[in-house]
């Protein structure tokens, strides 16, 4: 799924046209289903299981950079070849110099909003929430509802389910749309996290991390948020820490 | 290819979201309002009025208008809550400022409209998150004329609150006086305008119809006789009972039993507000300062980004759309901090009075109830036509 995820840097009209024709399909689909609630709850049951604490595995996740320079030189490849048939190059992209800038941009943009090493996830029976160090914390619902998770002036927050997918899509007030889709493997041992950004007038720029569960120190520490007193803090049991 | 079954609706929304971002790369306006009352300074006597002239007010528990934009964000269920918790604040902040000027007789904050009082006031809260307060006030006398109608806003000022938010260790430690101060002030001054606008003969009537309404809802066989609706839908006193009756002497002694449990009420509401007071001086604050910096954050971008599409310009906005959810996201856990810090002082307000159970409103009503059964107990075997006087 994420290797087809990342083939569609290279939309042509035909794939295009076909997946306005599967987007179709997926609406009559999504139209039914929505009126079966036995379907509805047996999906929000089957949610994956994405709980736990996970830590970036390098090896495995891509070098914004390394994979900037793949993309771009995938773009003039296309470019050269489009030239020599000589339809000017119509990639969907702008052709422009600033157009490889908004690409620098986003690949430095990608880069940024998933610097985090390690990331936590609680899951429950209502609400999926990652909790990723120095960013807000990313909270969707498991029921199959579409939701706009936040709001405001500053940009917007869609979260939703594609199959096992989990999916957030941020829109920014100045148009970048960022995109997190979660996977989890099977045994719940890797994840990964396909983060795709682009723009009205630039294809997506697509990188891939992947995070291993590990099982992150108990801190022994309780805390409960308080208007009055601030962070109030007290010591759990050992017994209760464990639980 | 199997069919997924929701992403294709957020994509057209995001898509169309996308879209529409070019055109409102604006942030909206703000919400239009009233025009804020600014500074106001309560009129007040050190004479009190004849406690016989003085009318008796009641202040209902307010009612909430949440906006969209409060039931759209995340954690509704408490920000309602807090919201809950507001209705029954502020009338008590309303009631002290018309205690405070000494222009009227008894004020009470109370559960239900009361037939015994001269005039109700009702408020509905419109809009209350520290920066600004919006309330509609509905006051009429028990003649059924309207006194006011109509909303008033006030504007906090950087001055209201102090420096940082203080996190109470000393719960003594909080702030002298309300920052909406000014709307309380306005809306006493406005209804003493009218007061003071009204013929001698009006006030006479207002406090006759008072006494006969009370009267009538104790007894309406024996009382409903000297009350009428004129033309214009106001209640009027067809005739006056004999001051020598001897069920309107029973309707006087009811009367001062209800004022007790009146008492009683309004006193659990002056409770509620102090206990929440610390916690509710905290809250606003953090909203008020959530709200600012919205509000500069906002005037920040749109005189930024001059070089859009930069690295430093996308990333400059990513970070302002994380802080702003960052910030609401500890504005959730604070809300949830308020509500859990609140709670006791909520369930107090329920508790039992006087052998009565159930929330305060319901309290209420079976007092009426119990009060009514009292007075036919009372009055059994004296006459059921009271003696009459010509008005």
């Amino acid at each position: 799924m994420i290797l087809a995820k990342r083939k569609s840097i290279h939309f042509k009209p035909l794939i295009q046209l076909g997946l306005v024709f599967l987007t179709g399909l997926t609406l009559i689909n999504s139209a039914s289903s929505a009126e079966d609630p036995i379907a509805q709850g047996r999906s929000a049951r089957l949610r994956p299981n994405f709980e736990g604490s996970w830590e970036k595995d390098f090896g495995r996740s891509d070098k914004w950079d390394v994979e900037l320079q793949r993309t771009i030189d995938q773009l003039n490849r296309e470019m050269e070849r489009s030239q020599g048939r000589g339809d000017g190059g119509s990639l969907g992209i702008s052709n422009t110099r600033g157009g490889a800038g908004n690409l620098i941009s986003h690949a430095r943009l990608a880069e940024l909003v998933t610097r985090q090493t390690t990331m936590r996830i609680v899951q429950t029976s209502a609400e999926v929430r990652i909790e990723r160090p120095g960013d807000a914390a990313l909270i969707c619902s498991t029921a199959s509802s579409d939701e706009d998770s936040f709001d405001s002036p500053h940009g917007k927050e869609y979260c939703g389910w594609d199959r096992q997918q989990l999916v957030f899509q941020i829109s920014l007030a100045d148009g970048v749309l960022i995109e997190h889709r979660f996977s989890v493997d099977p045994s719940g041992e890797s994840l990964s996290m396909l983060t795709s950004v682009s723009s009205r007038n630039s294809l997506p720029f697509n990188l891939i991390s992947f995070y291993n569960a590990y099982d992150a120190p108990e801190d022994g520490i309780h805390c409960v948020q308080t208007l009055s007193r601030g962070r109030v803090c007290s010591a759990r049991n050992p017994e209760e820490a464990n639980r | 290819m199997s069919v997924i079954p929701y992403w294709p609706r957020a994509s057209l929304c995001v898509t169309l979201a996308l879209l529409l971002a070019a055109c409102a790369a604006a942030p909206p306006p703000a919400p239009a309002g009233p025009p804020p009352v600014g500074n106001v300074a309560l009129v007040a006597t050190n004479a009190s009025p004849a406690q016989a002239q003085a009318f008796d007010i009641g202040v209902l528990v307010f009612t909430t208008m949440a906006g969209n934009e409060e039931i759209a964000r995340s954690g509704a269920e408490i920000f309602s809550q807090i919201r809950k918790t507001e209705t029954q604040y502020l009338p008590v902040a309303l009631r002290s400022t018309l205690t405070a000027s000494n222009q009227w007789g008894v004020v009470r904050v109370l559960p239900a409209a009361d037939p015994s009082m001269d005039i109700m006031v009702e408020g509905t809260i419109v809009r209350s998150d520290g920066a600004e307060l919006v309330l509609h006030i509905r006051a009429s006398d028990s003649t059924g004329r309207v006194w006011l109608d109509r909303d008033y806003a006030d504007i906090a000022r950087v001055a209201d609150y102090p420096d940082s938010a203080p996190m109470l260790l000393d719960r003594g430690l909080t702030f002298g006086l309300d920052p909406f101060q000014d709307i309380y002030a306005a809306i006493a001054n406005d209804l003493l305008l009218v007061h003071q606008g009204l013929a001698q003969a009006a006030l006479d009537e207002i406090h006759n119809v008072s006494q006969l309404r009370y009267a009538s809802d104790l007894s309406p066989e024996a009382f409903s006789r000297y009350l009428e609706e004129d033309e214009l839908g106001f209640l009027r006193v067809t005739r006056l009972p004999a001051s020598n009756d001897p069920l309107l002497r029973n309707v006087a002694d009811i009367g001062a039993r209800n004022d007790i449990f009146i008492d009683t009420i309004d006193e659990y509401y002056e409770a509620l507000y102090q206990d929440v007071k610390p916690i509710y001086d905290i809250w606003r604050q953090y909203s008020f300062e959530q709200v600012t910096e919205e509000r500069a954050s906002l005037e920040r971008a749109r005189s930024g980004n001059s070089n859009s599409g930069s690295f430093e310009a996308i990333s400059q906005n990513y970070n302002r759309y994380k802080w702003s959810k960052i910030f609401e996201q500890e504005f959730v856990a604070l809300a949830s901090g308020f509500v859990s810090e609140t709670a006791p002082a909520v369930l107090e307000l329920s508790r039992n009075v006087n052998g009565l159970s159930g929330p305060v409103e319901e309290q209420y009503a079976q007092w009426r109830v119990l009060l009514r059964g009292l007075f036919d107990i009372e009055t059994e075997g004296l006459n059921a036509t009271p003696l009459l006087n010509t008005p």
